[in-house]
């Protein structure tokens, strides 16, 4: 037992005389790679001394207390606070192995480690007291009480800075701050204090205070910030790239002069971005960051490091029974979100508002943070009551009969910071007086009696309010009129028909011809009421407008649809897809649209259709045209032939007449192919309309099959 | 027990939603599950909630950027090539083969998969750089590109379907199968309704000159949320919601005394039910008298003053159109609408693109530019999230014959650019980057999952939080995937 112990005492003599060695010659030593390893066996071996102590403390103070053998706690706790010593000295000369490696510095370095030399030595002169140690009725004297009870608080302080240097110095009471995160005031901070500052406090400042003032710099004030170090000025305004302190920022993190050196707490990619762009931007001491344009650089970092600052409301919430009873279908009463006590106010339907609608929130005014009142018929009382609401941030009073008179009101709104005016009667004026209000951020005046240059000018003099005036119409916007409006859409009809133009732009004159001539804004007729056409007709109209490029042109030729036949039927049958309303489509009077697979077209794929009409009594035909639609880059043409059989039954039937359409280099829409027939007392009329097959070289699909599409067939 | 007794031992059983038997088996059940619930998900007894089903509180789960979203579908696949995603590398190499190392094993479509070449093809169109931010965009969106310091463009979203009905369903409801809710109904279940006097998800569908496809009700379906969330469609004809004018001969006065009759009939079945599905039948019924008043006042376009049409362009007076859509959709959005969808249709150029697609653009460009315009003069842009985009995009390589003035591109999910505006999106912004053939991201990639959770995160909402049990199972708009895009929010 005494070898081991004596062994023990030789071991401890030796650590506290390197422990010593490591203190005076800090600067002097290279530290061998197998000391390291003992050196980064530190954060293990504290725990050694900690534990031991307790125990030591413990014992030696309560042992009256306990029921112990005689003896055993004074070699108990000599025991302990020896090995207490022992492992302590480990630890310190670990620590001290430790921190010659680098990387730690500071005050919670500079604390840690003078504390635990202390304890280490408080606790060696104890160990030497503790044979006196024993007071006259059996207990330890109170000095040898007290020594231990203040190395125990050593313990406690020095494990603490230990713990902040490893982990962060808010590591232990972090949880406690949850949700009281810094914040940043938008409206209100100032670059350089707000955001520059902080960076430099967080990261330099430790080195570069007025105290310390490593190389000479000096970075806690503006005056010595601008002065720099031995190096020279750190800052160029304006320059970024000539800047030390940027330069210094960006070296390779192993580079002898890089800031803040290795080991250190580096800065965050948006904190270099920050400082760079302010010292670029001019490095202005004194600039506001509510003046910087929405999209600055520095704003948007700002954003980027400080989560927005979230409204902060210091109201409680409503109660819940109260908000529920202010909402109907038309004023909607809601919490901004789950847990929020902030309010937002909405009213809906012009005719369901009153007197009162405004008036009732008067139990909730402390919360509501936001109204939409647009397009309500406020009157001068809702004036006065819009005063009370003062936690107001945002109103919206779009399209209301406010004008210059509420200004006054809503520049008392302390807190406003978004204000809707548009459409309203409010001018230059109120406006100005809006803009007093110091938190205002964002105001619209849109369709207002304030014009360009009235917003420009005032913008200028308050430039942390966006005043936005929205589109306005100089006259320099010339548009062309959409087409003019024919109805009705089909161009089949009976014996006359009643035509009828418009336009969707009101106050557009329609100009329209029924001759075939192209209208014009001089010759052609005026569109008055609705005209009556009661043979082929074409018509064709366009519209003008002052300040509007007239319209392109609409036509619509009109057909008389000619001898009604009693009914027809198809010998062909039509594509299962387009099929319309089979053998009815052709006689039905509609036409189709440009869709088609509108259900009003018959569509036949590289066959032809062969109709058969059938008349009552006996007639006599000039003519017989086939409707068809025309669409060449989805394969739709015209017939390649078409051609009209006839007699007085299908027997006795006959060649009357037949045409190859011409093919136009380019087609759309559609067309009446027009077959000059001759034949008398026709009971009887076979037409056959058939494709091209294949389609003509040089045009679209060539070689392929053609489709046709019919949607009516007319017999004169 | 006679027969009256067992149905009244029933509604006793509903009223107490739970018998004794299932009590205690469920209180068995329910403390084990507990405990372990409370090891596995620390969160559980927070009172923060892992996402039960919504129930009554409808608020968002925290104070949200966004109110409200307009979708400007671009049904079809809009060609990124000749829109916000130019490549230069393209024209150069117009005509060669695309190398097999690019296309990487990419699953094609049956339109494409068996030609034996892929040519690259450059834009027909020109691109030019607008605006502070110096963002490309194509010549054929002049009006967008006035404002595209309002835009964030994102060039770097994919897809994981290549046709276009899985496509268009994946990016509605989450999934490429259907039957989940769609994106509007998961709002709605999520938010609930601004203005109780219209439907909180509204759909508007307008048609293109260029090649079309489908849009159907499939699209805006409430799949396994309640019925009240679905889609309501606005038409452009005379009725705009189908079924909510009066049948005639029928005034408002006659129309009143029967919903309160009916109303009073209602509450004497719940006094002796308790089912809550009748009160929600009665609340239904009211919105829809309220309706009859306000969805006239909203599809009123009547009053838009002169300069409102020189905005959108004069066909937003044309009922039907895409511009009077947008117009449309301004003005539902104004008056509560929490989620307003539109399609337009026609964007599918397998062949004849550089006609077909100015044709397109010219029917949509100055409209989508105008909402933006407008809504930001309103004070509106800033709660109102407006995206503009396509269900997938489409190949650098052609379809079918090649000439520089007349090509077709096929569907291509790996790489598709779409724009979103205001509701706490960083304007002015390009967002994610494709590689020089425009067929792979190279940078910030953004699946449909995230730009869903990115959405929902702008109103307010947790995505991982917003669930609704169905067949033993939570579900979410973003299934188990989504990463909210951070990088583009404000």
């Amino acid at each position: 037992m005494k070898i081991i112990q004596s062994l023990f005492l030789n071991i401890l003599i030796g650590l506290v005389v390197f422990t010593l060695f490591l203190l005076i010659f800090e600067y002097a030593v290279v530290i061998p790679p197998v000391l390291q390893v003992l050196g980064r066996s530190h954060p293990l071996l504290l725990h050694f001394p900690i534990v031991l102590l307790v125990l030591a403390w413990g014992l030696a103070c309560f042992q009256n207390r306990l029921v112990l053998p005689a003896g055993f706690a004074v070699r108990m706790v000599y025991a302990l606070l020896f090995a207490s010593v022992v492992s302590a000295a480990f630890t310190v000369v670990a620590g001290l192995l430790l921190a010659q490696e680098g990387g730690y510095e500071g005050a919670y370095f500079l604390w840690h480690k003078w504390l635990g030399v202390a304890l280490l030595f408080l606790s060696l002169l104890l160990l030497a007291y503790h044979r006196r140690a024993m007071g006259p009725t059996g207990g330890y004297r109170l000095l040898f009480r007290a020594g231990l009870s203040i190395l125990l608080v050593i313990l406690v302080v020095a494990g603490h800075f230990g713990a902040s240097l490893t982990h962060g110095g808010d590591f232990l009471i972090e949880p406690l701050r949850n949700g009281k995160q810094k914040t940043l005031d938008m409206a209100t901070a100032a670059v350089f204090p707000d955001l520059v500052y902080p960076i430099l406090e967080a990261k330099c400042l430790s080195c570069h205070s007025s105290t310390k003032a490593k190389g000479g710099l000096v970075l806690a004030d503006t005056g010595a910030l601008m002065r720099g170090g031995e190096s020279g000025p750190v800052l160029v305004r304006g320059a970024a790239g000539e800047s030390l302190i940027i330069e210094r920022l960006l070296l390779d993190l192993d580079h002898e002069h890089r800031m803040p050196p290795k080991g250190r707490p580096q800065l965050k990619a948006e904190e270099l971005a920050l400082i760079s762009a302010w010292v670029a931007s001019g490095a202005d001491f004194n600039i506001p960051l509510a003046s910087l344009p929405s999209d600055d650089t520095i704003r948007r970092l700002a954003l980027a490091l400080y989560p927005i600052a979230e409204d902060e409301y210091d109201f409680p919430a409503a109660d819940a029974e109260i908000v529920r009873s202010l909402n109907t279908p038309y004023r909607v009463v809601r919490p901004v979100a789950e847990s929020s006590p902030a309010l937002s106010v909405s009213f809906f339907g012009k005719a369901f508002y009153t007197a009162e609608s405004l008036e009732a929130l008067k139990p909730v005014n402390r919360q509501v943070v936001s109204i939409t009142l647009s397009g309500m018929p406020l009157t001068e009382a809702d004036r006065d009551v819009l005063r009370t609401f003062t936690n107001l941030r945002e109103l919206k009073l779009n399209g209301t009969p406010v004008d210059d008179t509420w200004c006054d009101i809503l520049s008392d709104i302390p807190k406003l910071h978004t204000l809707s005016l548009s459409s309203t009667s409010i001018t230059e004026a109120g406006l100005m007086a809006v803009l007093s209000v110091p938190s205002l951020r964002s105001v619209y005046v849109w369709n207002t009696a304030i014009d360009a240059i009235a917003v420009e000018k005032l913008q200028r003099q308050y430039p942390h309010t966006r005043i936005e005036l929205g589109y306005i119409d100089d006259g320099q916007t010339v548009l062309p009129l959409n087409d003019p409006i024919i109805t009705p859409v089909s161009k089949f009809f009976r014996d006359s028909l009643w035509v009828v133009l418009r336009h969707p732009v009101p106050g557009v004159e329609l100009r329209y011809t029924t001759d075939g001539s192209e209208p014009d804004s001089i010759h052609s007729s005026v569109y008055r009421e609705p005209f009556l056409v009661s043979e082929s007709t074409s018509v064709r109209v366009k519209g003008y407008k002052p300040g509007w490029i007239s319209s392109s042109e609409a036509v619509r030729t009109f057909h008389p649809s000619g001898h009604p036949f009693s009914s027809v039927v198809l010998e062909t049958v039509p594509s299962t897809n387009y099929k319309g309303r089979g053998s009815y489509t052709l006689h039905d009077l509609e036409s189709g649209g440009s869709n088609h697979a509108d259900g009003k077209w018959l569509g036949f794929y590289g066959e032809s259709m062969v109709a058969a009409l059938f008349f009552d009594k006996a007639i006599g035909i000039g003519m017989v045209g086939v409707s068809v639609k025309q669409d060449y880059p989805i394969h739709i043409y015209p017939p390649q032939q078409v051609e009209v059989w006839g007699g007085a039954n299908a027997e006795q039937a006959e060649l009357l007449g037949q045409l190859q359409p011409e093919l136009f280099t380019s087609a759309l829409q559609s067309r009446v192919i027009e077959v000059p027939v001759s034949g008398r007392d026709i009971r009887y009329l076979r037409i056959e309309a058939k494709p091209y097959v294949p389609i003509p070289v040089g045009y679209p699909a060539a070689g392929n099959p053609a489709w046709i599409f019919v949607d009516e067939i007319i017999v004169r | 027990m006679n027969k009256d007794k067992v149905i009244e031992k029933e509604v006793e059983q509903a009223r107490l939603y739970q018998n004794r038997r299932q009590f205690l088996s469920k209180l068995s059940i329910g403390i084990g599950s507990a405990a372990l619930g409370s090891l596995l998900i620390p969160d559980l007894f927070s009172g923060k909630g892992t996402g039960g089903d919504r129930g009554v509180s409808m608020l968002p789960h925290f104070a949200p950027k966004a109110k409200r979203v307009i979708y400007l579908f671009q049904s079809g696949g809009v060609s990124q090539l000749e829109s916000f995603d130019p490549k230069p590398k393209l024209r150069e190499m117009m005509g060669e083969d695309l190398p097999e190392s690019v296309r990487g094993g990419q699953r094609l479509t049956g339109m494409t998969a068996s030609q034996a070449t892929f040519p690259l093809v450059g834009s027909y169109y020109d691109f030019a750089q607008y605006g502070k931010s110096g963002a490309w965009v194509s010549s054929v969106f002049p009006y967008m590109a006035n404002v595209v310091d309002d835009l964030c463009i994102i060039r770097s979203l994919h897809t994981d379907a290549i046709n276009h009905d899985p496509a268009i369903t994946f990016f509605q409801t989450g999934a490429q199968q259907g039957n989940r809710p769609s994106m509007g109904a998961w709002l709605s279940y999520g938010l609930g309704s601004e203005n109780q006097n219209l439907p909180a998800f509204c759909v508007l569908v307008s048609k293109g000159r260029g090649n079309g496809q489908g849009v159907y009700a499939k699209l805006w379906t409430n799949g396994f949320l309640d019925s009240v969330h679905q889609g309501v469609q606005f038409m452009g004809g005379p009725d705009p919601v189908l079924y909510l004018s009066d049948p005639s001969g029928t005034d408002r006065i006659s129309r009143r005394a029967l919903f309160d009759k009916l109303a009073e009939l209602n509450g004497l079945q719940f006094d002796a039910f308790g089912d809550p599905e009748i009160t929600a039948k009665v609340q239904q019924y009211e919105m829809a008298y309220r309706m009859q008043t306000s969805v006239p006042e909203v599809t009123d376009l009547a009053k838009e003053p002169d300069h409102i049409i020189k905005l959108y362009g004069p066909d937003c007076l044309v009922p039907g159109t895409y511009a009077a859509n947008c117009l449309l959709a301004r003005k539902l959005s104004e008056n509560g609408v929490r989620f307003v969808q539109l399609y337009h249709q026609g964007w599918d150029q397998h062949d004849s693109l550089p006609g077909q697609m100015a044709l397109q653009a010219k029917d949509v460009d100055q409209a989508s530019a105008a909402l933006v315009t407008d809504l930001k003069q309103r004070g509106l842009l800033d709660e109102t999230l407006v995206i503009w985009g396509g269900e997938f995009g489409r190949t650098n390589y052609c379809q079918g014959n090649l000439a520089y003035n007349n090509y077709g591109r096929d569907h291509h999910p790996r790489c598709f650019s779409v724009w979103m505006a205001g509701g706490g999106i960083k304007p002015g912004v390009v967002y994610g980057e494709t590689d020089e053939f425009g067929y792979n991201i190279i940078k910030d990639p953004v699946h449909v999952h995230d730009f869903h959770a990115t959405i929902l995160h702008q109103l307010g909402l947790d995505h991982e939080k917003l669930t609704y049990r169905h067949l033993g199972r939570r579900y979410r708009l973003t299934d188990v995937a989504g990463t909210i895009v951070k990088d583009i929010l404000v």
